[in-house]
């Protein structure tokens, strides 16, 4: 459960917890208050580094929950990236999503619309309406809010990305955006069966749309639970959502209270991020962020507008490689581990309580291997978080 | 706290993997541990990037030659290998093979053109820059006018289309085009068919079925094999994660995890047992020391067909063109001749072809920088059992676009369709879905 709906566990964290009834520690994670990390000193504009740094310390401190799992998401989905926009506007699109994460749908929409990074992202800068560029249009629909068998055509992509144009980004007044009349849309467009004008209008459309509800609650499914839910689920999340009035908390509320979220567990592979933010926590470091991309997800850094799809990168050799470089580079200065149940100890500071009996004679065995407590620590340290299980959610 | 890094190196880390499937669920034994003790201190151990590429072009002045007309042997396609050099940040097509008879380029290379008398003469037409004097010996083929029909001035956006082998906006790409074609010609039980090395531009090898890796460099391979006697720590750490890889699974998502543990160390004893061979000498650059373990992947003979090797060279020369070219040339030239070279001590030229790729090519007319902006259509190279000398259409350099940009005469769809006909026999619908046709004679 703190796999998948925070970036947890954090050392001890599980036997804090234990005791309590599955539905209260539901209820208290759903209830916690968001995150609010320091604000990012972020450097010069050529600087690229700071910005995943600090979004990765942010998803180990212990007050990380559901709402940081929930900022990661919308990330994934409403991608930007680094690519095509500065730390600064990456920065800014950040604090909008850490805003709307669990709130308002509809509003998170209309805001990363107009967003400036976004606008770079999907080329929404600059277009005017006798020439628009379609780009954002079809992604708003295809991949952000209905998906490719929503009910759209070409049609609704061409009218949409009329109505979405005129907007642009001042780089010379601190990256403001922007709306220029005379390159915005001139006529009213049928759009999704509406007359839209605006691109508040095309989102609204969008927001309306009877295939938004459903794509997104599925979306939001597959990434909690890891499974996308059956056709019958989706139609009842759908609804939930819809009914909600596309309120994002109620949607996580209804998919984590679901018994599909408890028995779907250690179903699929943890990605690179949340096994490297494990390793984070369970190592006690801050280890820089840039292993993330020989395993393949640099926050910031999406490889595509899809985002990152897919479990087969997460279980790849090239990720494996990786991830042995660094369990075993890191695993020097990690704890020193109890001396008389240093297996015990290293599987509660994991937070792992159901480990096969194959993995546990490995650990015994190393342990019994090695003289030296500390030399000790660390070899159960590497070998642990190249387990298959440290490496499910 | 980590060292700033820029734009342009975080652009050479693109991130993605390889493809697989298949998940399951299981039940499995209760373990137990656990007592508390002090957490200890959060530690600051960050580090940045490894970034020490020193380049270290060999400078020859050998006197320039004509090409070689003559085409060596070359073996069966299913015995073929293609190593793909990467030179991101845009290559100027105009400055590596020179249009010296073309009085255009001399009025728009107003501070960047280089004199007729210093080219490396290929034809009555074009020359090579003074630096590829070892290309101007073994002769190649020159692909002119590759890019896009609909050409994008960003990085990203082009890259990503070469990775994906798709030339226009819009696709969405879950694989790579030398991805589909480690599907297309690899060995399914193979441990890898297609490697990127040096870098992480992984999405140019995704695939759907067969097994395609990138690593950050030969190194990373010490840490799952080949531990000796002398480290009897990482010995350990090796056994364990072997017994990983033995232990019974519980599940299909497990045994999945098992499996690529195991495989990950095959690979990984692949690379420790690579036999140096005669030692060509190779630059020290990541060029050098990415083609240095192509050959010694090839002549490994372990499934390995395909190896990217994006260059860790920055050819965005926005100013100073001409104090910077040369050295990129320099590099290229040096690291492609010890890899001949290298394969040809090990019998394999027969069997090997070089291409090169490059996100697009630059500017005609130069900048107030002595330099070259984004541009659209730029040359490549085909270096191997080809038909050297000019192919396809020259770009006109006074019939420009919108953007005052050649205009491509050749989509990058069409090249990579010829080297996948050409090269391996893989009829280019079968890894390109636009309906490419490709170059004809580049081949024998």
């Amino acid at each position: 459960m703190l796999r998948r709906l925070t970036f947890g566990p954090r050392p001890w964290q599980v036997d804090d917890l234990a005791g309590a009834g599955v539905d209260a520690v539901i209820d208290e994670l759903l209830a916690a208050d968001p995150f609010r990390p320091d604000d990012l000193a972020l450097g010069s504009d050529d600087d690229y580094s700071r910005l995943p740094a600090w979004w990765l310390d942010a998803m180990q401190d212990p007050r990380a929950g559901v709402h940081e799992r929930m900022v990661w998401f919308w990330h994934g989905h409403l991608t930007s990236s680094l690519d095509k926009s500065s730390p600064a506007l990456m920065y800014r699109q950040h604090q909008l999503l850490r805003t709307h994460a669990m709130g308002n749908f509809r509003t998170l929409l209309q805001e990363i619309t107009v967003d400036a990074a976004m606008l770079y992202w999907l080329d929404g800068a600059g277009s005017y309406a006798a020439s628009p560029n379609e780009n954002y249009a079809r992604e708003l629909m295809e991949l952000f809010a209905l998906g490719r068998d929503g009910g759209y055509t070409e049609a609704d992509v061409r009218h949409g990305a009329e109505a979405l144009s005129g907007w642009w980004v001042d780089g010379d007044n601190g990256d403001e955006v922007r709306f220029d009349a005379a390159g915005g849309p001139t006529r009213r467009l049928e759009f999704l069966g509406r007359d839209v004008g605006t691109a508040a209008e095309v989102v609204d459309a969008v927001c309306d749309h009877p295939s938004c509800a459903p794509f997104v609650a599925a979306a939001v499914h597959r990434h909690l639970v890891g499974t996308p839910p059956d056709d019958a689920r989706r139609a009842e999340l759908g609804e939930v959502f819809a009914g909600a009035g596309l309120e994002i908390r109620p949607l996580v509320d209804a998919i984590v209270r679901h018994p599909s979220f408890l028995e779907q567990r250690f179903s699929r592979p943890r990605t690179a991020l949340e096994w490297f933010v494990a390793v984070r926590s369970l190592f006690e470091m801050r280890l820089d962020w840039w292993p993330l991309d020989a395993l393949g997800q640099v926050p910031f850094f999406p490889p595509n507008v899809a985002g990152w799809a897919g479990d087969g990168r997460w279980t790849s050799v090239g990720a494996t490689m990786a991830k042995a470089q660094v369990a075993y580079d890191n695993a020097w200065d990690t704890a020193t581990l109890d001396e008389d149940d240093p297996v015990g100890d290293l599987l509660g500071r994991a937070g792992m309580y159901e480990v096969s009996d194959s993995t546990l004679d490995v650990l015994f065995q190393a342990a019994d291997q090695v003289e030296s407590r500390r030399d000790r620590s660390t070899l159960l340290h590497a070998l642990l978080v190249l387990s298959p299980e440290f490496s499910l959610a | 706290m980590s060292a700033p890094i820029s734009r342009r190196e975080l652009l050479k880390w693109a991130s993605a993997g390889a493809g697989a499937a298949a998940v399951g669920v299981g039940t499995y034994a209760v373990g137990r541990g656990g007592r508390p003790e002090p957490a200890g201190v959060l530690a600051d151990v960050s580090e940045a990037p490894s970034n020490t590429e020193a380049r270290r072009p060999q400078s020859t002045t050998a006197a320039p030659q004509p090409a070689p007309a003559a085409v060596p042997a070359v073996a069966d396609p299913g015995q073929r290998l293609l190593v793909v050099v990467e030179m991101a940040g845009g290559n100027d097509g105009t400055s590596m093979v020179v249009p010296y008879a073309d009085g255009a380029y001399y009025d728009l290379r107003r501070s960047t053109a280089i004199a007729e008398s210093d080219v490396l003469t290929v034809d009555d037409q074009v020359g090579l820059h003074p630096s590829l004097v070892n290309l101007h010996q073994r002769g190649a083929a020159i692909v002119q006018g590759v890019g896009s029909f609909e050409s994008d001035l960003s990085h990203f956006e082009m890259l990503a289309r070469w990775w994906a082998g798709t030339p226009g906006p819009g696709a969405l790409r879950d694989t790579g085009f030398l991805g589909r074609l480690a599907d297309a010609i690899g060995d399914p039980a193979a441990a890898a068919v297609a490697l990127s090395v040096g870098s992480g531009a992984s999405p140019a090898i995704a695939s759907r079925a067969a097994a395609t890796l990138a690593i950050p460099s030969a190194d990373a391979a010490g840490y799952l094999a080949g531990a000796g006697d002398d480290d009897p720590f990482r010995q350990l750490f090796q056994a364990g994660v072997a017994e990983f890889g033995r232990g019974v699974s519980w599940s299909d998502l497990d045994q999945r995890l098992r499996d690529v543990t195991n495989r990950s160390i095959s690979f990984s004893q692949v690379l420790q047992a690579l036999d140096d061979g005669e030692q060509a000498s190779y630059p020290g650059s990541q060029l050098g020391n990415g083609l240095r373990l192509a050959a010694q992947l090839f002549a490994a003979d372990q499934g390995v067909r395909i190896v990217h090797v994006p260059m860790g060279a920055d050819f965005d020369t926005h100013d100073d063109h001409n104090g910077r070219y040369p050295g990129l040339m320099d590099d290229l030239d040096a690291s492609i001749a010890a890899f001949m070279d290298d394969i040809e001590q090990r019998g394999l030229s027969d069997r090997v072809l070089v291409m090169t790729t490059s996100e697009f090519g630059r500017t005609i007319r130069d900048n107030d920088s002595a330099g070259l902006d984004h541009g659209t259509a730029s040359t490549a190279l085909l270096i191997g059992p080809v038909v050297p000398g000019r192919h396809g259409e020259a770009p006109s350099l006074t019939d420009r676009d919108d953007n005052d940009n050649l205009r491509a005469t050749l989509g990058l769809d069409a090249y990579y369709a010829t080297v996948a006909e050409g090269w391996f026999g893989v009829p280019a619908s079968e890894v390109l879905d636009t309906g490419p046709t490709p170059l004809p004679g580049v081949f024998a």
